[in-house]
């Protein structure tokens, strides 16, 4: 075995969101791998509130592009009319791409292509369990790592799932219990395109000594 | 006001404000159905109709008055003292937008029934008695065209 410590920051550097997909099928064993690596989690208590509803049905997969394109459209809309964008995006000088940015998000496209992952994951966690929103999100990041050392690609979506009214609208649609709620949905596949790193905040600007705003990191 | 009264929207502030201090940001969209349910069932199908909407609230003493001003991608509410101002107020004292707004809500639900999309409430302007609420509809990107700058 190569060393253990770089193999496993080398999946850690690696790990991208992923949203273009080659129509190759994510194999049996794969899914399962994924699947496992998220049942291996921690969570409070060994609760382990996390459902996984596998979604590989066109229709169904068209579903949640819709309701999620609908939300992070709407959202973005929202931030653009309120000049919240052009805050965000002050930075960008060249017009062009900053419109062609604002087109991207207000569009909902962030969030549309999900439907062209070959699977689609809903993350469920059980409503009376403490730590369930901190226990999916262990059990996310677990299947994301994993998806990532199969050279497979992933996007963790959370936009779907954040306004009640999207979520009812799923739950509906999935048949969902009350007493669940959907945290999450990730699309899986393999990867078309792989876009380079986002840029990380230095660690000697997020780590502090013992108090906030003290540098660890000097 | 009475105590009571008082009391009752002062502890519907700490509710929302602690559902903020453990949620954060997203607080805001776990509370855009708040106040739908009730409107619904006393409107039934007019609840889809905005000047219903509109005449229910002011005939029951919500709001004083209501205006609108509606543009491709958004719909402007003019809301004159509402009942739910002094909890808006609380929001303001401590330097926050409100989490969320029911007259805001009720108007966006007419608008999903119409058009079958949830529009976005931005963030609400104030003006001493009178509330800005500005709804954006979900459009297309064609939004950003001319306004990008």
């Amino acid at each position: 075995m190569e060393n253990k410590r770089e193999v496993f920051y080398q999946v850690i550097k690696n790990r991208r969101s992923v949203r273009k997909y080659t129509d190759t099928k994510v194999s049996e064993e794969d899914l399962q791998l994924i699947l496992e690596s998220g049942r291996q989690a921690p969570s409070g208590e060994n609760a382990q509130p996390w459902r996984f509803i596998v979604v590989r049905d066109k229709r169904n997969k068209d579903f949640l592009a819709r309701i999620g394109k609908n939300a992070s459209g709407r959202r973005f809309t929202g931030e653009f009319l309120s000049k919240q964008m052009h805050e965000r995006f002050k930075g960008l000088e060249d017009e062009e791409k900053r419109a062609l940015a604002f087109k991207k998000l207000t569009s909902g496209d962030v969030s549309g292509f999900v439907s062209e992952a070959d699977v689609i994951l809903l993350i469920l966690g059980k409503k009376d369990v403490w730590d369930a929103p901190f226990d999916t999100s262990a059990a996310i990041e677990n299947m994301l790592l994993t998806v990532t050392s199969l050279e497979l690609g992933a996007c963790w979506l959370v936009a779907p799932c954040i306004d009640i009214r999207d979520e009812l609208k799923m739950k509906k649609h999935f048949e969902v219990p009350d007493d669940y709620k959907i945290f999450a949905i990730i699309s899986i596949g393999q990867p078309a395109k792989v876009a380079g790193p986002r840029p990380r905040i230095p660690l000697n600007e997020l780590t502090f000594s013992e108090k906030f705003g003290e540098p660890y990191y000097k | 006001m009475s105590h009571i009264n008082n009391f009752k929207d002062l502890l519907l502030f700490e509710i929302q404000k602690a559902f903020y201090d453990e949620r954060g940001r997203g607080a805001r969209y776990r509370l855009t159905t708040a106040g739908v349910s009730y409107l619904a069932e006393h409107l039934k199908e007019k609840a889809g109709d905005i000047n219903e909407v509109k005449a229910w609230l002011k005939e029951n003493g919500f709001v004083k008055n209501i205006e609108f001003e509606e543009e491709m991608v958004s719909l402007k509410i003019i809301v004159d003292s509402c009942c739910l101002i002094s909890i808006r107020d609380y929001f303001d004292s401590a330097g926050m937008q409100p989490l969320g707004c029911p007259i805001a809500n009720v108007f966006m639900n007419a608008l999903e029934l119409k058009s079958g999309l949830s529009p976005e409430l931005l963030p609400i302007k104030f003006n001493g008695g009178v509330c800005e609420l500005t709804l954006a509809k979900m459009a297309t990107s064609d939004v950003v065209e001319g306004m990008s700058k």
